[in-house]
């Protein structure tokens, strides 16, 4: 693990391997649901938003990576991840969905200066934990994506 | 959030629960198997439904076997749900910064419609921590309440959970006889585990179809036949 110091590194701090050993920094292209331009839950880990509340059973859920920054590898798999939430949830589930993840995708230019990240699920989502200077805002492009066609319905 | 109708706390049970695993889980748990220390039983905490200070979890308890079904995708979230014992529903809401075991769990008196799982909502194993951990526990009830239950219950050596499942094969009866599609499955007797699922089609020993009115006479030749004692 480098010496690098972490964004939230107080809170990472409680918890043991966090970030883990093996989360690496990387050079790549990533997206993440967001809301907007310049939504203040953009980029604010799931653990730090209190309204809605993060949902939690037990102690075990206050885990390391609800500091981190859910990302996916590529834009189609942002969407098909969306999709297959929202899809998936009871109907009055589905507006709450919205507005706690957004309508769009962002894309990200990450840099190796930007924090590391962790492994890559098979649908290619991954936990990035970000670096005390880092803003990913800067590293967004500025057109997103649309999830959501003019019809409400989600776009082919 | 959906106000409800409930009934009487329930000061033991979540005291009682330990945590398997997530069965879903994305940014936090959505659907959370709890086995109950004292004897086995397994419960799941279905995430349905917030506000800005609390999460609501429904919580009802499964079968091993179902619970294996709904991990092999063979049924729905849904079709699980429906196999739930004795229909017994409870409800907890989760303030923000608390847990379960610092929160109230209440017997369900009836069940909003918008709570019902989705039909289409089935298992994804990449949504689920811990899985293997898991199967084996259920696995292992399994064999357990097989052993402890069923050689013991006259003779049933396997029974209908859900619709995803066609027959109730009774030992007594050296048959396969089966309900009317969408009536409760239930076998009396004086285990546990005596009270089980909805069927999905109807047939009896003589291969024709039974009226659903024909239920309750089943369960009493039922109970004669197989001296299965309420």
């Amino acid at each position: 693990m480098n010496d690098k110091k972490f964004k939230y590194q107080e809170l990472l701090a409680k918890f043991p391997n966090c970030p883990p050993a093996d989360y690496i920094e990387i050079e790549n292209g990533a997206f993440r649901w967001i809301h907007g331009k310049d939504h203040e839950n953009n980029f604010k880990p799931i653990n730090l938003i209190s309204d809605p509340p993060p949902r939690m059973l037990d102690e075990t859920d206050n885990m390391c990576k609800g500091f981190g920054l859910s990302l996916f590898d590529s834009i189609e798999n942002a969407y098909k991840k969306y999709k297959e939430l929202y899809c998936k949830k009871r109907e009055h589930q589905r507006e709450d969905f919205i507005n706690e993840k957004g309508r769009y995708i962002a894309t990200l230019k990450l840099l190796c200066s930007d924090g590391v990240a962790g492994s890559f699920s098979k649908s290619g989502h991954f936990t990035f934990h970000e670096y005390e200077s880092t803003n990913l805002k800067n590293r967004m492009e500025s057109s997103f994506f649309s999830i959501f066609g003019a019809d409400g319905k989600f776009v082919s | 959030m959906e106000s409800l109708s409930v009934k009487n706390k329930n000061l033991s049970l979540i005291n009682n629960l330990i945590r398997i695993g997530d069965l879903s889980y994305f940014e936090g748990p959505l659907l959370t198997l709890f086995e109950n220390v004292i004897n086995g039983n397994l419960y799941l905490f279905d995430w349905v439904d917030r506000d800005e200070k609390s999460n609501r979890w429904l919580v009802y308890r499964v079968h091993p076997s179902a619970l294996l079904n709904f991990m092999n995708n063979k049924i729905s979230h849904f079709d699980l749900f429906e196999s739930v014992f004795n229909r017994k529903l409870y409800i907890v809401d989760v303030e923000n910064k608390k847990l379960i075991t610092e929160s109230v769990l209440q017997d369900l008196d009836s069940l909003p419609q918008k709570y019902l799982p989705n039909k289409k909502n089935y298992f994804n194993s990449e949504d689920c921590q811990y899985e293997t951990k898991i199967r084996n526990i259920v696995v292992q009830l399994m064999h357990r309440i097989k052993q402890e239950n069923l050689y013991n219950a006259d003779g049933i050596s396997n029974y209908m959970l859900t619709r995803g499942f066609s027959s109730i094969k009774i030992a007594g009866f050296n048959k396969i006889v089966e309900l009317q599609a969408g009536s409760p499955v239930k076998v009396l007797g004086t285990h546990k585990y005596s009270q089980i699922g909805v069927a999905v089609a109807a047939v009896n020993k003589y291969n024709k179809k039974m009226p659903s009115h024909s239920n309750r006479n089943f369960d009493k030749r039922l109970k004669q036949t197989n001296r299965i004692h309420a």
